[in-house]
């Protein structure tokens, strides 16, 4: 856990899939992986966390799509989606692999409708939002597929928008988890942090008066 | 309850924040919750995260262990009031009503009700997100559902008391009003029982300053909401409650900013008097329905063609006259109105008219203002021939042959087209910004649909369609001025590289000008004969004379710049009868008569040979099609075998001239030729 700090050279470990539940803001889904799969929910019913096949694709949504619909992978600082069903970009059929602009939405079957935009150039991380109310089997606001860092604040810059907020969070990717840093006075678990600190599944992180919980899924 | 997006309040104006209990100042909630994520407060439902802090506790988001999601209301003040508000409403079933499954106390003494939980937006967000209004499709639906939740209370005898946009909630197309925790039993007798005023200040009916709680209050609050969703605004705001209270008892509301057909709706939703207002919710909705459909039969005539001053004098687009300059947000939307098979689409701009888009540039800068003025290019172009007259006398003690002149101020003219093309396209915005009020919907907007092979095969250069004389004297002419430019440039770049038979720049200047004449000959009568349905004949015939008098011209640029490209040939009978009846002055010699009839023979056949009208047509397949170009050498090539021209300018002649005319001809893409066949169906129906 206090291995080297921000080492994204690590890539050949699988992705990793957080939920942010954010106290006044929602749930977020956070998925570390270079590449991502987007599909239909498969097997039982239950918790996000506890549910699913193992073949479960790493985006599940309840939706009339195929198990595995999509994929998006990470290039560097480009997103590539590659369809294997029906995908379309800005409505237009994409039948391989492509590279996703900023700011798009993204149509997979006949109904669902995710956007995807790149919030800020200061990192490779990109958000997803659920244009037509289709969304994993609990409620989730948004994904944000993390390169190497994800934002929390208020404002359109952040990866997941907190607009009560009046300070900004960042959280990090470290060898095996994230770490999160803050200008404000950061606790985890009730404990000050100093710099950049590491967050394990479950830890609360609280500064001033916002708080989420880190729980990571699987 | 409500949702996530309910953290917004603090960022809006104060409006959602206020409540009587809370200071106006309060900008925001206190985010401290009483409980931990993963805590287990009540038996089966863990609490992933906080959701809201209310008037009247806390809202957790929460999961039963099976996986339900729930939200968890905590209530700490006024508990009574909730409590007893709550138990009214536990069995209560409608779509349009947040559903209420249980309410619980657990060891510690605290009261839980376990609700619904709804994922979407609060309608103070969609509010928040939209600050010039929604539209209004949106509203009506909205509205509908609104009434159809609180109508329903109603008739059971229920007064929610506690209607803003924070209650309403959206999710997915199902609108839920929430929060009847408030919720008030009506009894005829306990009408002003009620001492504790609640509620918001916004959407407060006046008569609950004296304590009086009928279903008129919700009407009120509705009424207020509607005039809010319109808006953007509140109808009453101020710097404090105390400001908004006075307002909401004494002012009228201000409705001068709405169509006016929906003014009475609103003004009567907004009685002050409870006997004068909107007698219920439903009756509400229902007059906003009909008044929107009014506007909507008021702007379909509009848009139908009725006269002008008619619609001028009718109230509904006086109001733009009412407003800021250039804030037209109303109008805008409701132009939406007429378009309900594509509610979700923003409406683009319509392309303006010449003339009107004429009266923008002028009103926009002087000097495009000087140039739009016809007397001002003559002004132009006579002094560019008297420039041209004078320098050569000055500079070589003699004057240039007129015909190079009016090439030259053929030129001329052509850069003055370019200069005002530039400035044009300088003026774009102002074309999509006057576009969208100036929506008189005679013509929608040129973008369209999405390209499928129908519209290829349908959107062919036979398809007939119309256009205006005008729109085609400005297309010819833009188009004959990039023509020239392209051609110019050909043949600047074939003398650059050293083309072995265009080895001195009179070469060079007399294949750029004769290429732009052949492209113009091409361009010019096929942008007339454009859309008027299919009769290649005649089309061939007109560009074969055409052809006839570019031959014609590159005789005489020729002679005048003295290259002697042809070879002398006998024509025989044809060059000495041009030779001896002396038909045109610059021919005094046979030879001379053989080289003109040499080059209009070539240009003539070249012109009459090809499809040209089809190649420069704005609904050809593709702006430039390597095909036709290569066909049109191959023939040049053909012809100069037979007629003894020099096949190397035969063959870049043509090619020159094919690909100049397609290059500057104008060309619809095949997506936006559907927008643009039903412009003109819509323009002569």
């Amino acid at each position: 856990m206090f291995g080297p700090l921000f080492n994204t050279q690590n890539q050949s470990q699988p992705g990793r899939r957080y939920m942010a539940w954010i106290d006044g803001v929602g749930a977020w889904l956070i998925l570390t992986g270079e590449t991502v799969s987007v599909g239909r929910v498969t097997g039982g019913m239950g918790l996000l966390a506890k549910s699913g096949d193992e073949d479960e694709a790493d985006l599940a949504l309840m939706a009339n799509m195929s198990r595995r619909h999509a994929s998006l992978e990470r290039v560097e600082e480009d997103y590539l989606i590659t369809p294997h069903s029906r995908v379309s970009v800005y409505g237009r059929s994409v039948d391989r692999q492509t590279v996703l602009p900023d700011d798009c939405e993204v149509t997979l079957g006949d109904s669902v409708r995710i956007g995807f935009s790149m919030p800020t150039p200061l990192s490779a991380s990109a958000r997803l939002t659920f244009q037509s109310n289709h969304r994993p089997r609990t409620s989730v606001d948004g994904v944000v597929l993390m390169a190497d860092t994800c934002l929390l604040g208020n404002g359109p810059e952040n990866h997941i928008c907190c607009p009560s907020w009046s300070t900004s969070v960042v959280l990090a990717r470290t060898g095996n988890g994230l770490a999160a840093r803050s200008r404000e006075p950061l606790f985890v678990d009730g404990k000050l942090a100093q710099g950049l600190a590491a967050v394990e599944s479950g830890q609360v992180i609280t500064t001033g008066q916002y708080r989420f919980r880190l729980e990571a899924l699987n | 309850m409500t949702d996530d997006h309910s953290g917004q309040a603090g960022q809006r104006p104060m409006k959602t924040t206020i409540d009587l209990e809370h200071s106006p100042k309060q900008g925001r909630r206190p985010m401290n919750f009483r409980y931990e994520p993963e805590s287990k407060p009540l038996d089966g439902f863990t609490i992933k995260r906080a959701i809201q802090r209310g008037g009247f506790g806390e809202v957790y988001y929460a999961l039963s262990d099976a996986g339900k999601e729930v939200a968890l209301k905590l209530l700490q003040d006024n508990m009574d009031v909730e409590l007893r508000g709550i138990a009214q409403c536990l069995n209560l079933k409608h779509p349009n009503l947040l559903s209420i499954f249980d309410v619980k106390t657990n060891a510690a003494g605290e009261h839980w009700v376990v609700m619904e939980y709804v994922s979407g937006q609060a309608l103070d967000g969609l509010i928040a997100d939209n600050p010039k209004g929604l539209p209004p499709e949106q509203v009506e639906r909205l509205l509908n559902g609104i009434a159809g939740g609180v109508g329903y209370l109603h008739d059971k005898g229920i007064v929610h008391r506690d209607i803003k946009p924070a209650n309403i909630f959206l999710e997915e197309d199902t609108i839920k009003v929430g929060d009847v925790g408030l919720a008030k039993f009506i009894s005829e007798s306990r009408r002003s029982a009620q001492t504790q005023s609640v509620g918001t200040v916004y959407y407060m009916a006046p008569e609950i300053a004296h304590g009086r709680y009928g279903h008129e209050v919700d009407v009120y609050g509705v009424a207020v909401m509607l005039f809010e969703m319109l808006t953007g605004n509140v109808p009453f705001d101020g710097e404090s409650t105390g400001e908004v209270l006075m307002k909401q008892l004494s002012q009228p509301p201000d409705l001068s900013c709405l169509p006016e057909r929906l003014k009475p709706v609103l003004a009567r939703g907004l009685e002050k008097d409870p006997l004068k207002r909107t007698p219920s919710v439903a009756t509400l909705a229902k007059e906003f329905s009909a008044a929107l459909a009014n506007v909507k039969d008021e702007y379909k005539a509009f848009q139908q063609g009725a006269p002008v001053a008619a619609a001028a004098a009718a109230p509904y687009p006086a109001t733009f006259t009412q407003q800021q300059p250039g804030t037209f947000t109303r109008e805008q939307q409701y132009d939406d109105v007429e378009f309900v098979d594509r509610p979700q689409r923003p409406r683009q701009a319509r392309r303006l008219s010449s003339g009107e888009r004429e009266q923008i540039v002028r009103a926009a800068t002087p000097v495009a203002t000087f140039l739009e003025q016809p007397s001002n290019w003559l002004l132009i172009i006579g002094l560019g021939f008297a420039a041209m007259f004078i320098l050569p006398a000055l500079l070589f003690g003699g004057g240039i042959p007129l015909v190079f002149l009016i090439v030259l101020g053929t030129f001329g003219a052509g850069a003055f087209f370019v200069v005002r093309a530039i400035y044009r396209a300088f003026f774009i915005d102002a074309d999509e910004r006057y576009g969208e009020l100036r929506d008189d919907g005679k013509r929608q907007p040129r973008r369209a649909t999405r390209l499928n092979s129908f519209y290829v095969r349908n959107y062919s250069p036979e398809a007939e369609r119309s256009l205006s004389v005008l729109e085609q004297g400005a297309e010819s002419t833009g188009s004959m001025a990039v023509a020239a430019l392209c051609a110019g440039l050909m043949a600047v770049a074939l003398w650059g590289i050293d083309a072995p038979f265009l080895n001195t720049p009179a070469k060079a200047a007399l294949f750029g000008l004769v290429a732009t004449l052949g492209s113009w000959a091409a361009i010019l009568p096929s942008k007339f004969f454009e859309g008027r349905g299919g009769n290649g004949v005649s089309r061939r015939l007109t560009t074969g004379v055409l052809g006839m008098m570019v031959g014609a011209g590159a005789f005489m640029v020729d002679d005048t710049l003295m290259v002697d490209l042809l070879p002398v040939h006998d024509y025989g009978q044809l060059s000495r009868y041009v030779a001896d009846h002396n038909l045109i002055s610059m021919v005094t010699t046979s030879e001379d008569a053989e080289r003109l009839v040499g080059y209009v023979t070539f240009f003539g056949i070249l012109m009459l040979v090809r499809r040209w009208w089809f190649h420069v047509d704005s609904y050809r397949p593709a702006r430039l099609r390597v095909m036709s170009v290569f066909w049109t050498m191959a023939a040049a090539w053909v012809l100069s075998l037979i007629g003894k021209f020099p096949y190397d300018w035969a063959v870049a002649w043509a090619g020159a001239m094919s690909v100049s005319a397609q290059l500057a001809a104008v060309w619809v893409s095949p997506e936006h030729r559907p927008g643009e066949m039903s412009d003109d169906a819509a323009a002569t129906a």
